[in-house]
């Protein structure tokens, strides 16, 4: 019982898992190996422990396969706790827009170019969000998941969790500069706000860092640059986004093109000033949405890691 | 035989042993040793992760109950994992019957 006890004290901090699952790992490892030792029954119980670990495996080995498991759940379940974060923050957003005070309050040019980053830093999130989430539902189902659909869920989580940090803080300084300027009415529902969106970028952004910094140089960090088209097979049903996604990699012209009108209408829509005014801000928004789409793209798979398998030269 | 000829085919063989009766893991590698006549001799952890991978990909599920008067974790083969089973059958078949022409192998 001492072996069994000793292995597992070995093996339990060299587990890079969660609390739970850590329990759960330890609670499975000591009932098998307990049973092992007794079903050996050797009169001498310690040689009995001793061969039960030792059929057992070198505890590293065992630790990197439960810890690459809980690595991939982890990562996996990642972009749907974003989507959650993105939520927040626009129901923050919301409760901040309903306390409006009905006045005609115009709010000073820094007020609107905060609130306007902050809308564009949004949508960088919502776009990177909405990779990682179709990339993950492509995934249900599947037991093995190949390394550069990782790569791509890992990069998207990364870029929506700083886009939504970043846009959390710019949402945050224009609802304060609105309310000084006294364009929203009630302090306490301001506040509320406030909190919902700190709250909902906060916890998703620090537990990615979290598992940021616990997977950091694990070897199934090795992200190819290339991918094969259709390799996202997953379960039907669960792969429109990724159709789409293929859609956008093939036709990457009209994909941007398509996008950019759309934020630039977008932009003009949500202009109060009429149309000429808001002209400068869906031009901006058009050119963000084209810059982003070539530099974001790549890495959220959504341009030009789709490439064409080469012909072998002839001889 | 090589752990690592083996490490490819051991999800479909842990579904396999799921197959006949819903266990836990201690005795499926019992199943996996006795099944194979002792040739597959792997390291008895590397079990759990492999049960771990297919209760996340929904081919298995798993939950506490008591066997032989003491609690253990028990592993049942879901509609999926009887799918994907019913799969990996067919694709093995076809596997290892082109890889025993090639090796002339009779009987394969």
């Amino acid at each position: 019982v001492n072996e069994i006890e000793r292995y597992v004290a070995e093996l339990e901090p060299l587990l890079r898992v969660g609390a739970r699952y850590r329990k759960r790992i330890l609670a499975e490892v000591r009932d098998h190996l307990v049973e092992a030792a007794e079903v050996a029954g050797r009169p001498d119980g310690a040689a009995s422990g001793r061969d039960a670990v030792q059929a057992f495996g070198v505890p590293a080995v065992l630790a990197d396969g439960f810890n690459a498991e809980a690595a991939l759940r982890s990562w996996l379940r990642m972009p749907l706790v974003m989507a959650g974060g993105c939520a927040a923050v626009a129901a923050g957003m919301v409760i901040a827009g309903s306390t409006g005070s009905g006045r005609t309050v115009s709010a000073p040019l820094s007020a609107q170019i905060v609130f306007f980053a902050a809308l564009l830093l949004s949508q960088v999130a919502v776009v990177g969000v909405g990779r990682g989430v179709s990339l993950t539902l492509a995934q249900r189902g599947r037991v093995s998941v190949a390394g550069h659909d990782m790569a791509i869920v890992r990069r998207s989580v990364r870029v929506s969790a700083a886009a939504l940090m970043l846009a959390t803080v710019l949402w945050v300084t224009s609802v304060l500069l609105a309310n000084q300027r006294g364009a929203l009415s009630s302090a306490a529902m301001v506040v509320v706000a406030i909190g919902v969106m700190s709250a909902g970028a906060g916890a998703p952004v620090a537990w990615v860092l979290r598992w940021s910094m616990l997977w950091s140089g694990s070897p199934d960090d090795a992200e190819p640059a290339t991918s094969s088209a259709g390799s996202s097979v997953g379960v039907a049903g669960w792969q429109v986004g990724e159709r789409l996604v293929g859609i956008a990699s093939r036709h990457p012209v009209m994909a941007c093109a398509l996008a950019a009108l759309g934020g630039a209408v977008f932009a003009a829509l949500r202009s109060e000033t009429g149309l000429p005014p808001s002209l400068p801000w869906a031009g901006i928004e058009a050119v963000v949405v084209v810059a982003a789409f070539f530099w974001v793209g790549p890495m959220l798979g959504l341009r030009g890691i789709h490439t064409r398998p080469q012909r072998p030269a002839l001889p | 035989m090589q752990s690592e000829m083996l490490k490819g085919h051991l999800d479909g063989m842990v579904l396999a042993v799921l197959d006949a009766a819903p266990t836990y893991g201690y005795a499926i590698v019992e199943a996996l040793r006795e099944r194979s006549d002792g040739v597959f001799d792997v390291p008895e952890g590397s079990i759990y992760p492999a049960l771990h991978r297919l209760e996340r990909a929904g081919a298995v599920s798993s939950k506490r109950d008591r066997v032989n008067g003491r609690e253990r974790r028990v592993y049942e083969l879901s509609p999926q994992g009887r799918a994907s089973l019913r799969s990996r059958r067919t694709e093995w078949a076809a596997f290892a019957t082109a890889v025993g022409s090639v090796l002339g192998v009779s009987g394969a």
